[in-house]
């Protein structure tokens, strides 16, 4: 590396344009969405009251406490407290694998019970399940690949190798992935509750 | 930050509310996409630290974050269209 | 020199030496098309050795004619000039030019280019996987490009590898934009004002702009296409379909969908391409009229401008395929308005030429050959913008014609252009002048040589992407001009080997250069 140092605030805003970007890139499979269900008329709304809508619901807060928890790390290393960061980012992180948890188990009831695949469903409009899962995969994705980031984080924290910017950074990221499920939460499961 | 999260979780649940209630899908559609910018704004103000630091040019990036996705808006007619051409 | 260094100036050299290795194994491509086309009959041993497969007994089959062509183009567009002119040009001068340290992510820009050296090997891969090299053109439209084998040889695995080989430069781009957009905005040297940059990193600037919101379409397009192909998806693929001679059983999905995430992403991807290089050709001209750019405000918008209304002018590519014609319309009116920014350049860079105390250094030929080639390229853009001549155009050579002349080779002059001028500060040499010049006027021939005549080819009605033009009775008084434009293309490619001595040769023993040989204003001359 060389020896110059960068001025604050880099890496707050290259994560807001990775953020902006991939807010676009969301918006993208979304939009696909919209145009498939509008060339489908007979989009199938297949998802029940309860469980359908109620544990997605239970995922959403699950997803939202994580957030909280992400805003206490944040706070906790400003003041220079490195246990309790890591002691958040923990939290987060748990937060994270059960929203991840809950979510495998959707999909395994989806896929196995009520027979909604990728390629294939009941109602025989078969671009249901392939929204379905490649949004919510995407989705998914940017989770897990988020408990990776804040583990690294949280590591480098218990080290000290990580300071203020690197902690708010992480909660740029995780914060910008419970922002796309609240998109998703409602377009995705609200939207196609049974009439 | 707890007032909120509490407020974020409130919004959450009457969107749920409202698939509770069968509202008509394009007056639900409507509403949740108020309530869903309201929370991500919400979640962008308070939790992004948006309120106390704003990256340099962020008005500008935001509207051409905007301006895209509103001109990707202009592929849906083209799903319409698809009705007619069968 | 590190393998996996985080200088800029390193990751600059290894940007443009990774574009030199594709643009010859692009130009071998296309000279292989060409042979082709005027020899359909021929059978060539090389072609057997190469393709097995794509040509048994050396007979080119017509699927390996389309698969060399997507290969072609998307190594030429991507690897050479989506790449030399900003992330090669870019990475060594920026931190130079705007008087900072390095790039804002060093690591990140080190990863930018290892994910784009594994993008090309990825592409390059499907030559040699089972069926050869995908089909579809750089543009990849489904149903072709979503269906799998049953479309054709090339079209399964070395497919797959094609669309993971785009998704995979998508993330490098992205990671790149993010990183001259941060150095930018945060790193210039004290003082300095966004309007007081040069116009080069004025053309940087947008060009990163451009590709953190067009790859971030692209690269969801890209994973639908690849789930439509490998999870029986059908995001792109409609009802109904029979593919040789059998009937598909997906249904729902849209081709158009992906045309339009494609475009939107597909036309700012030619601005990519060509706004570094008007950033540079305007410093060019300035140095050696010995003026300042003429209306230096003006210019910088211009770029803004012909980067925000790139984003809105992509229907134009698909006056034919079935979308609305009121859109059309709408496109065709934003296209048209395209050229009201290019003009304010051209005659910008025309006034900075006014009055000026020439020096007709080899850099300044290309920076000439470059404004000659965005006029000539640029007037049939007119044509094309116009969905009743687009309508006749579209699938011919006109089409061609028009995106080499003002996407390819004027890029491509403006390369050669920096690399002239900027040779002294990367190897502390002058790349030599007189070869360079040489180099320069026959080069500029073989250009218009090859290309003047496809317009007219287009004109006839001559289609794009055929292998073989000898069924065709209309075409028969077109071979004697195709006969032509093969010999130019040799000639053409021949002399691009007087650069690539020129460059290697005097990148070890070309005449020593002084500090700022050229007497350059911008920072990147100062002696640090």
């Amino acid at each position: 590396m060389s020896a110059h140092r960068n001025p604050p605030g880099l890496k707050t805003l290259g994560m807001w344009l990775f953020v902006l970007s991939d807010m676009l890139t969301f918006s993208t499979l979304l939009v696909v969405y919209s145009a498939l269900r509008f060339a489908n008329p007979a989009w199938p709304r297949p998802f029940s009251l309860n469980p359908g809508i109620l544990f997605a619901t239970i995922m959403t807060i699950v997803l939202l406490a994580s957030s909280l928890t992400m805003v206490w790390a944040v706070d906790a290393i400003k003041r220079d407290q490195r246990k309790r960061t890591v002691q958040w980012l923990g939290a987060t992180i748990l937060g994270g694998a059960a929203f991840i948890a809950l979510h495998l188990m959707e999909w395994c009831h989806l896929l196995t019970v009520e027979n909604i695949t990728p390629a294939s469903n009941p109602w025989n409009v078969p671009l249901f399940g392939a929204v379905f899962f490649g949004v919510t995969g995407l989705h998914m994705a940017h989770v897990a690949a988020g408990l990776v980031y804040l583990s690294v984080l949280a590591a480098g924290v218990s080290r000290g190798t990580f300071c203020v910017e690197d902690v708010e950074t992480g909660g740029l990221y995780w914060h910008f992935v419970d922002v796309v499920w609240m998109f998703v939460f409602p377009l995705v499961y609200l939207m196609a509750v049974k009439p | 930050m707890i007032a909120v999260w509490l407020l974020l979780v409130a919004i959450t649940l009457a969107e749920a509310g409202l698939a509770w209630v069968h509202t008509a899908p394009a007056l639900m559609l409507a509403l949740l996409l108020l309530l869903s910018l309201a929370k991500a704004a919400l979640i962008a103000w308070y939790f992004m630290h948006l309120k106390s630091a704003r990256p340099k040019h962020l008005p500008a990036f935001l509207f051409t974050l905007f301006a895209c996705v509103g001109l990707l808006l202009a592929i849906l007619p083209e799903g319409i269209r698809a009705w007619s051409m069968r | 020199m590190t393998v996996f260094s985080t200088c800029h100036k390193v990751i600059g050299k290894q940007y443009i030496a990774l574009s030199l290795f594709s643009v010859f194994i692009g130009i071998f491509l296309s000279l292989v098309m060409r042979y082709h086309l005027v020899h359909p009959d021929t059978k060539v041993k090389l072609f057997q050795l190469l393709w097995p497969d794509g040509a048994p007994g050396g007979q080119m089959t017509p699927e390996l004619y389309l698969s060399l062509m997507t290969m072609h183009g998307t190594i030429m567009v991507f690897f050479v000039l989506t790449t030399t002119p900003q992330s090669g040009f870019g990475n060594y001068f920026l931190p130079l030019q705007i008087g900072a340290p390095d790039m804002a992510f060093p690591v990140l820009n080190m990863l930018s280019f290892w994910t784009t050296a594994l993008s090309l090997l990825t592409l390059l891969a499907a030559f040699f996987v089972e069926g050869g090299a995908p089909l579809s053109g750089w543009t990849a439209y489904p149903p072709l490009s979503g269906l799998g084998k049953i479309t054709g040889p090339g079209q399964g695995l070395g497919q797959d590898l094609w669309i993971l080989s785009i998704a995979l430069f998508c993330v490098a781009s992205l990671m790149a934009a993010i990183n001259f957009i941060v150095t930018i905005i945060e790193l210039r040297a004290p003082g300095m004002g966004y309007f007081d940059m040069p116009l080069t990193c004025w053309g940087w600037f947008v060009t990163a702009l451009i590709s953190l919101f067009a790859f971030a379409v692209l690269l969801p397009g890209g994973v639908l296409l690849l789930l439509d192909r490998l999870a029986g998806t059908s995001f792109f693929i409609p009802g109904g379909l029979i593919v040789n001679d059998q009937v598909q059983t997906r249904s729902g999905g849209s081709p158009l969908l992906f045309q339009h995430l494609f475009w939107f992403f597909g036309h700012p991807e030619v601005y990519i391409a060509i706004l570094p290089g008007m950033g540079l050709i305007s410093t060019v001209l300035s140095v050696f009229s010995g003026k300042r750019v003429f209306g230096y405000k003006a210019m910088a918008i211009a770029m803004l401008a012909i980067g925000g209304l790139g984003f809105v002018v992509w229907g134009h590519h698909m006056f034919i395929s079935g979308m609305s014609p009121y859109s059309s319309i709408a496109f065709s009116v934003l296209t048209l308005a395209v050229g009201v920014p290019s003009a304010v350049k051209t005659f910008n860079w025309l006034a900075t030429l006014w009055g000026g105390r020439l020096r007709f250094t080899a850099a300044m030929h290309y920076a000439l050959g470059f404004v000659s080639l965005f006029i000539t390229g640029g007037i049939t853009g007119l044509v094309l913008g116009q969905p009743g001549l687009d309508v006749y155009f579209h699938d011919t050579y006109f089409v061609v014609a028009h995106f080499h002349l003002i996407m390819g080779v004027a890029a491509v002059f403006a390369i050669f252009a920096g690399l002239h001028y900027w040779f002294p500060i990367m190897y502390g040499r002058f790349l030599n002048e007189q070869l360079g010049k040489l180099h320069f006027f026959l080069t500029f021939a073989g250009v218009y040589a090859l290309f003047v005549p496809l317009h007219f080819a287009g004109f006839v009605g001559n289609p794009r992407r055929y292998p073989d033009f000898k069924e065709y009775e209309f075409l028969k008084s077109v071979m004697p001009l195709h006969i032509g434009v093969t010999h130019a293309a040799y000639f053409l490619a021949a002399v691009q080997l007087l650069f690539l001595f020129n460059y290697l040769w005097s990148k070890r023993r070309g005449a020593l250069a002084p500090a700022n040989p050229w007497g350059a204003a911008t920072r990147e001359w100062r002696n640090d």
